[in-house]
This record gives structure tokens, sequence and C-alpha cells, in this order.
């Protein structure tokens, strides 16, 4: 306990400390920026810690790690340009609440649900990483086919008004998503002869073209017309735009529900963000005392993505300190980086590398704390964004998402698949069909057809077997009750 | 003010004079990585750039055009001018195995090779709880049940233990997984009997988290002369795995011996050694292009030997 402690202070040093805070504005800056997203940032920040110390380099990592998990709210919320498939479930309350006026209550209800999701997870993470680890093993392919199926059910949900529309969004994007290799025998499929397809659609690319770009289309479309009541609409906002901390109090059922999600999802590798953002909205949705209100910009919506989405970061480095399992691409990133550190992970890193582990963790406190700092110093600076004209800003945000896609995903073919999903993306928007599922559909398909195949393959030569997975069982059971259930209520829970 | 005149006239005079006696390189050089940013095979591209660019004089731009296991970048390199000012950095396997599945449209032939750089090592894993210890164990412990479960990365890790169930006559149920981190999750969780692994297995080993049952290199894991390669145990097959630099097809000799020996000396650097035994751990190792080439043939000979033997 003692060597806890001080491996703990060790990490209170200046360097550390200025290299966490440097991490953060960089996350911050680079998760704002349309276009660019957290993973991105990470990428470009490792090189720049090849130099430091082990402790100093990934301090600033985790720092950029978690100041990008905010960052990337801020577009979402205030652009309604997303960077990342999870952040379109922030969009879903946070655009709406900016545009009506009040951009400073919603951004700080994401920070505040943000860190407080990032401290519980942590918080998980450090007391009790081994065990959980060792728990979240156990999870195979036959049960993570089965925790997909029932959220894939959870989220219908959120399909809008249409249930029909919905289901095809996500048929769709299921279907887009197999363009790649088979991950079973290597054939190509729907690549069509390019190379750039063999590894499927690049996600990022699709995301922004299918999210922002329409978005950005659309107030394009406004151009002059924005008129000067909507501006004056917003400088009346003053007044009551700030969320204080007593309000802030009333959504802690939702944050922690949000983060409890993230934390389940994050220790289980290969699940990831957009599965706990949106699981956590519909979970909201559901016990909502006011659920007619999600999605019109209600500070609740905003909460439950963001605690949740936050939360999955720090829960993510349970298997990956203790098993050197990445769980999504940006824990891949820090694993490169320990690599290159020399921390080896493995069962054996909290005796192996203590003062590390534990400086390590010392620095994501310190990281969390500063989120909050330098996020509340810049939440002035950010709402103004929403007093530039369309006119003006939007343009920059275009030019932003064609570099970002450009430079991160390699390459024109990226930017093509962009501007080719944005087309996509803005007939989906005037027809009315949910954009939301159909990245749901993207993001989970792939994950959904790998886990059941394995399964199969699995269970082929003895398919009694699946007897020895009651857990997988029991929730392939549920679902098509929870299915009933939902269906029953529609009513009440869609937005209509 | 006189300095910047006679550097411009300088300069001048060298741009009409560029073909007689151009030095290689005059100009920053664009190094196209296979593999994403931040994994061991960036990093290893990164530190050789970094030496590079100090014996050169130029800056080295790296660039990241991961995807298809170096096939994305294999395709952009070959389409580039063969001046030298773009190469590549991939796999071996990128060469002389890719192309045989069929479906990529180049070959070995379409490159010029600069050099290889440094070896991988791949091993096959078992959980700690497995029936067995060794390969031998395995074997048996799959003819009693009549299967075994295998957790596959790459489609020749697939083929080779594909070769390996024909040879032996045991049922091999393959388990695609994505990526090393499905692999591991699988094996560490139990839910396979064997797994595929990059050389992230050896210090789990080390770590007694899981078993290491065969080497798939021919070189074999030097700190552990306990591992048997498949190659001793007589199947006469193995993964060979190297990283590779290349360019364009038709590079001018002289550009090519000149990388060359940039890269030579680049692997010799303490940095470089330190990454590749103890934070990557694959082993050193340095071929020249030629050695490169003929490297290659040799290997997808081999390759399409085992491929036809499994279709058989």
């Amino acid at each position: 306990m003692d060597m806890i402690f001080a491996a703990m202070l060790d990490a209170l040093s200046l360097t550390t400390f200025l290299s966490v805070v440097l991490g953060v504005m960089i996350g911050i800056v680079i998760g704002a920026v349309p276009g660019l997203n957290a993973p991105m940032a990470i990428a470009v920040a490792i090189p720049l810690t090849f130099t430091m110390t082990p402790l100093a380099a990934i301090g600033m990592l985790v720092g950029v790690m978690k100041g990008g998990g905010f960052g990337g709210a801020i577009g979402a919320i205030l652009l309604n340009t997303p960077g990342e498939p999870h952040s379109a479930a922030t969009t879903l309350d946070g655009y709406p609440l900016a545009k009506g006026g009040k951009p400073r209550r919603a951004l700080q209800t994401a920070l505040y649900s943000s860190v407080a999701g990032d401290s519980c997870s942590d918080l998980v993470l450090i007391l009790l990483a081994p065990t959980l680890a060792v728990f979240a093993l156990r999870a195979g392919p036959v049960e993570l086919a089965a925790i997909l199926v029932i959220s894939l059910t959870l989220i219908a949900s959120l399909s809008g008004r249409s249930l029909a529309k919905g289901i095809f969004a996500a048929a769709l994007g299921a279907f887009l998503a197999t363009v790649g290799v088979d991950p079973e025998t290597a054939a190509p499929r729907f690549t069509f002869g390019q190379v750039e397809l063999f590894d499927g659609l690049p996600l990022a690319a699709v995301a922004i073209g299918v999210l922002a770009v329409p978005e950005i289309i659309l107030r394009l479309q406004e151009g002059r017309r924005y008129s000067a009541d909507a501006s004056r609409g917003l400088a009346n906002s003053e007044g009551d735009d700030r969320l204080t901390f007593g309000e802030f109090l009333t959504l802690r059922r939702t944050v922690f529900r949000g983060a409890g999600i993230g934390t389940a999802i994050g220790a289980l590798p290969g699940l990831g963000t957009t599965l706990a953002a949106f699981l956590s909205y519909a979970a909201t949705k559901r016990f909502s005392a006011a659920p007619e209100k999600l999605g019109t910009g209600a500070t609740e919506g905003i909460a439950a993505t963001e605690s949740a989405n936050s939360a999955v970061s720090g829960a993510n480095l349970i298997p990956l300190l203790t098993l050197g399992i990445p769980g999504n691409l940006t824990a891949a990133l820090l694993v490169g980086a320990f690599l290159i550190h020399g921390v080896t992970p493995g069962p054996l890193i909290f005796q192996r590398d203590t003062s590390l582990v534990y400086g390590l963790f010392a620095a994501m406190i310190m990281a969390n704390v500063m989120v909050l700092i330098i996020g509340s110093l810049g939440l002035r600076v950010f709402a103004l964004i929403v007093k530039v004209p369309p006119f003006v800003i939007y343009p920059i945000v275009l030019l932003l998402c064609v570099v970002g896609i450009y430079v991160s995903q390699g390459g024109f073919f990226a930017v093509w698949v962009m501007l080719a999903f944005a087309v996509l993306g803005f007939f989906m928007l005037k027809l009315e069909i949910s954009i939301v599922c159909f990245i749901i559909g993207l993001v989970l398909g792939p994950m959904i057809e790998l886990s059941i195949r394995q399964s199969v393959i699995l269970l082929s030569r003895n398919p009694a077997a699946i007897l020895d997975h009651p857990f997988a069982l029991i929730l392939f059971a549920a679902s098509p009750f929870v299915a009933w259930l939902l269906i029953r209520d529609r009513n009440r829970l869609s937005d209509g | 003010m006189k300095h910047s005149k006679i550097l411009a006239l300088a300069a001048a005079t060298m741009a009409f004079a560029v073909p007689a006696w151009a030095d290689f390189p005059e100009k920053p050089i664009n190094l196209v990585v296979g593999f994403r940013a931040g994994g061991g095979s960036d990093t290893a591209a990164r530190i050789l750039a970094a030496e590079m660019e100090e014996a050169l004089g130029q800056k080295i731009i790296v660039e990241n055009r991961g995807g298809a296991g170096g096939a994305v970048t294999t395709e952009y390199v070959r389409a580039q001018e063969p001046d030298g000012y773009s190469i590549g950095f991939a796999v071996a396997t990128t060469f002389s195995f890719t192309p045989l599945t069929g479906s990529v449209a180049y070959t070995p032939d379409d490159v010029t090779f600069i050099a290889t750089t440094h070896g991988y090592r791949t091993v096959m894993a078992a959980p700690l709880d497995a029936p067995f210890d060794d390969w031998a164990g395995m074997l048996d412990a799959a003819k009693e049940r009549g299967w075994i479960n295998y957790a596959s990365i790459i489609p020749l890790d697939r083929a080779i233990m594909q070769y390996v169930g024909k040879k032996e006559d045991i049922a091999v149920n393959i388990v695609p997984t994505r990526g090393g981190a499905g692999a591991r999750q699988a094996v560490l969780g139990g839910h396979v009997d064997l797994a595929f692994s990059g050389s992230n297995a050896l210090p789990m080993m080390e770590d007694g988290a899981l078993k290491v049952v065969v080497a798939l290199n021919p070189e074999g894991i030097e700190e552990h002369p306990g591992i048997p390669t498949l190659d001793a145990l007589g199947y006469g097959v193995s993964a060979v795995e190297a990283a590779v630099f290349f360019g364009p097809d038709d590079m001018d000799a002289e550009t090519v011996a000149k990388l060359e020996s940039v890269l030579a000396q680049a692997v010799q650097s303490d940095r470089f050694k330190d990454f590749v035994n103890n934070k990557f751990r694959g082993f050193e190792t340095f071929k020249t292009g030629t050695e490169t080439a003929e490297g290659i043939a040799s290997d997808a000979k081999a390759y399409r030997d085992l491929l036809d033997f499994i279709s058989e």
C-alpha cells in the first residue's frame, strides 16, 4: 500500500502534470475539430512522446484520450457534425439544445457527465482491474453474440417514428458493413477489385459522410437566409444558459446508469463506445420520467450518452493492462505506445511495473480533473461558435472534414467514400430514414457477424456444448420478450 | 545578402545539372507504411526513418496507408514514379503469400525490393488449462477428441494449420478472429485449444498466462530453446515474416544501392536494436534488395506447394 502511494506521489511531478495538461489540450482541440477524432489525436500524439519518459508519455496519451472524448462532444453538440459514430448519440439531444439557444448548457452537461462517467470507470479500473479482467475473459464468442443481439433489440427503440424505416436503415448499414474480406475465407466481398476496400469501408469516412456532411449542406442551403431572428435568439440565451450544480445532480441516476453501462461494455473487449452510448440512451429513454422530451434537447439525453462513452475509455484499460487485449482502436494505439516505452501488458503488470501502473492511475485521475478545468475554461469560447453565421463556419467545417479524412484515412479514396455517403445521408435525412439506425447497423453488423460465425464454428462439432453457456442462452431467450415489450410501449417511447 | 545570391546561383546551376551529378536524395523522401499508425510495425518504420533522415540529410515523410496486410500500400507505391522518392514499407508475406490468394493484382515482380530490416516471430499458443503442454500432447488430445479448435488471424496461419490437420489426419476447426486481440482473447479465455500469435505471446508466457507450443518462424525462439519449430517437427513448413522496404518497379540500381546502404547502417543503431529485441521481440536480420527478392521467390514457391497440398 505504501508503495502504491509512493508511486502515485511520484506521478505528481511537474513533467507528468505538464504532459497531461498538454495531452488534454491536444485531445480537446483535435476531438472538437470536425473530421478529426480521438483515435486520430492519439495517433498524432504518439510520435511526440518518443523522447519522453515512459510515465510522461503515457500520461500525455491518457490526457489526449480523455480530452478527445470530451472534445468529440463539442462538434456534435454545436455543429451537429460528430467525428465518431458514438458522438452521433450525443447529437440527438445536444444539437437541439444548442440550437434552441442553450449551447453552454449542453456543453456543460456533456462535460460534467463525461468527467463523472470517466471517473467512475477509472475507479473500477483502479480497484478491481485484475478480478474484472478474469471475469470478462469468460465472455467468449457465444456470450458476445448474445449480448450483441439483445443490445440491438434494446437499441431498436431508437428507430424513430417508423419501425420499418428504422429496420431498413439498420439492415442497410449492416449490409454495407459486409464490404471487405470475409473473416473466415479471406475472399473479398463487394470490393470490386479495390484493395482499399479489403478491410471494409473506412468507418470514420462513412460516419462523417453520412452524419456530418449532409448537415453542413442543409445549413449552407439556408445560406444567407439565416435570419437575424436566429442570432437574436442565441443572444437572448445568456440568462438561463447555465447548468447549475443542483441541476446536474438531478441527472445523477442517468449519469450513474451511463457509467455502469459504459464500464461493463468497456471491460468486455470488442464491443466499444458506440454500443455503450446508444444502449445508455435507450435505457434512459425507457426509464425516464419524461421520455417524450428525449430527442428534443433534453440534458438527460446528453448525460446518458456522454457518461457512457467516456466510461468505456477507462474500463477499456482493464483488459488492456492485464491481458494486453485492446478493446477498441484508441486502446490498440495505447498498446503500441506501451510497447514503445517498454511496458508489457500482462497479468503480472501490477507486480512488474508497479510504479508505472500506479503512476498511470494517478495520471488518469489528474487527466479527469484537467478535462474538467480546461473544459470549463474553454466552454465560453466554444459556445461562441454558434454565434458565427452558418455561411461562414460550415464551409470551414466541410474543408476540415475533407482534410481530416484525407490525412487520417490515407488518401483520396476515403474522401470519395465520405462524399458518396454524404449523398446517401442527405437523401436519408430528406426521407426521414434514421441515420442513427444506419450507423448502429454499420458498427454492430461486423461484430455480430463475426461472433455468430465464431460461435457456429466452435459449436459445430459438439452442438450440445451450447448448454455450457447459460448466460448466453438466457439473453437469447429474453430477446424476443424484450422486442415484444418495446413494440408494446412504442407509443409511449417514440419521440412523435 | 551575398551568401544568398551565391546560394541561389548554386541552386540554379544544380537544377540544370541534375541528371549529370545529382546526388540522391535532393528532396524529401515519402515513406509509405503499410500498417496503421501506432503499432509495432509502424514504430519500427518510424525509428528507421529517423535514422535514415540523419544519414541522408533529407527529410523522410512517413505516411500510413494501412490495410489488407500491406497490399494497399503496395498498390499505391507501385503506381508512383520509380525515382526513389516514393518508397514503401510492408512485410515479406505481402509479396510472398498475398498474391497467391488471387485477390490482388500485383506479383513480387511488380516492385523493386530495397532491403529486409528485421524479422518477425510467430507462435501457436494454448490456454494455461489446456490438457497438453507440448505439440505431441496437442496432437494426442486432438486425436482423442476428434477435433481441435484453432483461432486464426491471417490466411497464411490458416493454411499452415490446415496443412498440419491434413498431414496428421485431425479435424481442425478454424475459428476466424480479427487481429491479434481477438485471437489473444480466445486463447486466454480458453474458448479455443490453440491460437496463432505474434511475439507478444512470449511475455504472456513468461508471466505464466498461457503456453506456447510451437514456433512458426524457421529461426525459432532463441531465448526459449524448448519451443520447437514446425520445421524441426518435420512438417517442412514455416511462416517467414520480415519487414521489407520496397519501391516501384524499375528503380535505378544506384538509388536502390544508396537506400540499401543507409538501411544497413540504420538497423545497427542502438535504438532500433533495442526496439526489435526487447520491445517488439522480433529478431535482427538484414537482407539486401536482391537477397530479399530471392527469399520472397523461394517463400512463394513453398506457399504455393502448401496451398496445392491443402486443396488436393
